[in-house]
């Protein structure tokens, strides 16, 4: 007996329901991810005047590189220019929440630190904040993963991840490189 | 990918014309078969697909840390 | 002969002259990322080299190639003359010439801002003008395929429009949508700045206009490999296509989701918020069905060819498939490409698993698999099936093609396999050099020269497919049989009017863009978000 169109037709919607499975079982994923291990994109809306970053409180040079704040929150800030990062290195402590902020005066730039799941574009204009927990110690890599220029291939950074005993803070709360 | 290869050399002897006389009956008896072969080729592929996609997930994503 | 034949040779000359061109660069990229001593390198010749690359495969391979496909597509599939030829004609050189500003530009160093242009870095106007040009160039071949789908209607009432028409506008109508978004960017924003009009612009806003564009653009690209698909691949396997009604549901799909997804782009951006990412992701989820009902009613086709050449079991028909036809051969090639493509394309589109890879050397493993691979050796393929009938010679024998085919799918295998590795590990995209010294750099090394043999091979692939096209000439001169698309096992002497033209879906991608991009895009207008100062690329930095 001929098959006719409509069994075609039963067979595809078939398939598209094997397909809604797949598509589902990932989408569930992922939401479950977001919620239960709070795992979001980088998504602050947080502006800020790039042309006037040095009058900013947060992004003055005094205020860059780690800080553990009165609260005992810490706070690596960053400024990302054509072609540095400054600091050109920071640390922070293994296995601690760690906030990111990082900001740029001039143009795009973005950051990814080899061997984790931090990664964020830099957009002039607004602040990029990353939460994440450090688990590897040891020196990371962290480059400029957008093209700002000529200059970006040798525009990269340190991230030295050290053990929570040699994290050590000064009267400040600053923990610096050198 | 092997399928490919066998096929091309399994094959490359037959020659084009043997498709023109395409005759309805001879239509309607593979349409008794098809689309199983299909049917089981495109749903290993996304199987496969969704294991790779956990793998990528749980053994790669998650063991670097949360970020948010 | 067709009538269109010097039409849509004149476009796929160009698309393959710039496509060879755009292959020395890459191999030379390639090199220069390597731990190999490699000549010229300076950051100059590297990103000059990146934005020749780009520009040339993603610009102008695509719209020439799309175009030229389109008009022997409206002629062959609707059997009339095309309406307009003067018009198709000025839409060809006025593209040409503003490939010719875009190169200049780029050529001369003032324009190194790569494909993306992402503002505040800007470029000589020569640069954005002549891309400008290209795309009214591309405007009037839409709205030609538009026209001659109308005026085939009007001859033919209540007959279903061929599929091979109906995709090809599907992607003209597409196409029209997605450029809206670039266009927007360049009128409004890039081009008075790189005029030096204004100093200063709203980055966030010159982001999210591009990612309109972004996400749909990959799709335009993609419609002739569908195209090819469902109307060449079951003829050229000697079956027929398993449904035409799905596949006329699969061209609507993509036209209806491709759009609101590019913020899909913007994942690692801080200027948008986590709510509408989350919606753009969702949406994203849903392009992947048009591409999973493709690989299964191709797969059908194939299955009923395999079967009518006498293959037995549930797999025995993929050995009985013709694979020494270079459709065929390129199907079945595409569709491994797409495997691997597509599962990287799920990590990429998951939202938080977007940080893992994000701007590394996994995204550009992707899209050269998906792109470079799935869609552009499909453009070879239907080449190779419309060439004959362009140029009324027939190739003696089809090893050459064949040979070059494989070369291409291997190449891009050994290419991009290796580069999803060393995403993952960190790799990085758009830099002339690596630091070969650093421990962590030093590790990538054989990786790296691992996937510089396979741009060796696609470049080899790339210098003999363009040979195949020029040696045609030299052999016999046959009469060619008049083009036939694929017939479907139950041929529709009737679709739905939903399915047979693009009404109802058009105030559906309304609909559905106002939502996902409303509030995104007015957002800079109620937020007032600061300015950034432009920087010059030309003018000596
Ligand atoms: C001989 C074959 C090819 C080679 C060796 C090659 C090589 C490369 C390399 C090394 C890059 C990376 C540049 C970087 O991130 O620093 C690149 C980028 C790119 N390639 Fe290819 N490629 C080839 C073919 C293709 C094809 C066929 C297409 C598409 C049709 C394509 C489209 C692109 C695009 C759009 C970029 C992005 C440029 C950017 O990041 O701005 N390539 N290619
Ligand atoms: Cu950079
Ligand atoms: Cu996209």
């Amino acid at each position: 007996m001929a098959v006719s169109e409509s069994d075609i037709l039963r067979s595809e919607v078939r398939w598209a329901m094997i397909v809604g499975v797949a598509v589902a079982v990932i989408f569930a994923a992922v939401i479950y991810t977001g919620i239960e291990l709070h795992v979001n994109p980088p998504s602050n809306i947080e502006t800020i005047d790039p042309k006037a970053l040095h009058l900013s409180n947060e992004f003055t040079e005094s205020n860059l590189g780690t800080r553990v704040e009165p609260e005992g929150r810490i706070t690596t800030r960053i400024v990302a220019t054509q072609f540095a990062f400054d600091p050109p290195c920071v640390v922070v402590p293994a296995n601690e929440p760690v906030t990111l902020r990082l900001t740029t005066p001039d143009v795009i730039h973005g950051i990814l630190v080899t061997g984790t799941n931090v990664n964020t574009m830099i957009v002039p204009g607004y602040v990029a904040q990353v939460h994440t927990v450090f688990t590897k110690t040891g020196d990371l890599l962290m480059p400029c993963h957008e093209y700002c220029g000529l200059g970006h291939s040798q525009m990269w950074a340190t991230v030295r991840v050290v053990p929570r005993e040699s994290f050590r803070p000064d009267a400040e709360g600053r923990v610096a490189c050198d | 990918m092997l399928f490919l290869l066998l096929g091309r050399s399994a094959l490359a002897g037959k020659t084009r014309s043997e498709d023109t006389g395409l005759s309805q009956a001879d239509l309607d008896t593979v349409m008794e078969e098809v689309p199983k072969g299909a049917l089981a080729l495109s749903a290993s592929a996304v199987l496969l697909l969704l294991c790779g996609w956990f793998f990528v997930y749980f053994f790669i994503f998650v063991p670097r840390g949360t970020v948010g | 002969m067709t009538s269109v034949a010097r039409l849509t040779k004149a476009h796929l000359w160009i698309a393959f002259a710039a496509f060879l061109v755009a292959c020395v660069f890459g191999i030379w990229q390639m090199w220069a990322r390597s731990p190999l001593a490699t000549p010229y390198v300076i950051a100059e010749h590297y990103f000059l080299s990146v934005t020749a690359h780009g520009v040339a495969m993603a610009f102008v391979l695509t719209t020439f190639f799309i175009m030229g496909f389109g008009y022997f597509t409206a002629e062959t599939a609707l059997d009339r003359p095309l309406p307009g030829k003067p018009w198709a004609w000025a839409g060809f050189f006025l593209a040409v010439a503003g490939t010719l500003m875009a190169v200049a530009a780029i050529l001369s160093g003032q324009a190194s801002v790569l494909y993306t242009f992402y503002p505040p870095l800007t470029g000589s106007p020569f640069f954005y003008l002549g891309l400008v040009l290209v795309v009214v160039g591309s405007w009037i071949w839409c709205i030609l395929m538009i026209v001659a789908m109308r005026e085939w209607k009007g001859a033919h009432p209540g007959a279903p429009v061929p599929l091979a028409m109906f995709a090809t506008v599907a992607n003209a109508i597409m196409w029209l949508w997605t450029t809206v978004g670039v266009a927007a960017e360049l009128l409004f924003i890039v081009i008075p700045a790189s005029l030096g009009w204004v100093d200063t612009v709203d980055v966030g806003l010159t982001r999210t206009l591009f990612s309109w564009t972004l996400h749909a653009i990959v799709y335009f690209w993609l419609f002739p490999a569908y195209i090819a698909f469902y109307t060449m691949a079951p003829q050229a396997a000697g079956g027929r296509l398993y449904s035409d009604m799905m596949g006329r549901l699969t061209f609507v799909l993509f036209l209806v989701y491709s759009l609101p997804v590019g913020l899909h782009h913007l994942f690692m951006d801080p200027e948008h918020s986590t709510g509408f990412k989350f919606v753009q992701m969702s949406l994203t989820v849903l392009v992947a069905v048009p591409t999973l009902l493709t690989v299964f009613t191709i797969s059908a086709s194939l299955e009923i060819a395999g079967r009518l050449r006498g293959g037995r079991g549930l797999l025995g028909w993929i050995p009985a498939l013709p694979w020494d036809r270079p459709m065929v051969l390129a199907t079945g090639l595409s569709f491994v490409m797409l495997f691997f493509g597509g599962g990287g394309g799920l990590v990429n589109m998951s939202y938080g698993l977007n940080a893992l890879i994000h701007n590394t050397s996994w995204v550009t493993a992707h899209f050269h698999l998906i792109f470079g691979g799935t869609v552009v050796i499909m453009y070879f393929a239907i080449c190779y099936a419309i060439w004959p009938r362009l140029t009324g010679h027939e190739a003696g024998t089809q090893d050459a093609q064949r040979l070059q085919l494989w070369l291409w799918f291997v190449g891009m295998m050994i290419m991009s396999l290796p580069w999803h590795w060393l995403g993952l590990h960190g790799q990085w995209r758009r830099v002339a050099q690596f630091d070969y010294t650093n421990p962590i750099i030093a590790a990538w090394g054989p990786w790296v020269t691992t996937s510089l043999v396979g741009g060796i091979l696609l470049f080899a692939s790339a210098v003999v497919f363009v040979w195949n096209l020029a040696a045609l000439r030299a052999d016999r001169k046959a009469p060619v049989a008049p083009f036939a698309f694929a017939t479907a096992v139950h041929q529709p002497a009737r679709v739905p009017a939903s399915l047979n033209g693009f009404g109802l879906w058009n105030v559906l991608v309304l609909v559905l863009m106002i939502a996902a991009y409303g509030w995104p895009i007015a957002q800079f207008f109620v937020l007032q978000p600061p300015h950034a100062v432009v920087h010059r690329v030309d003018r000596g930095g």
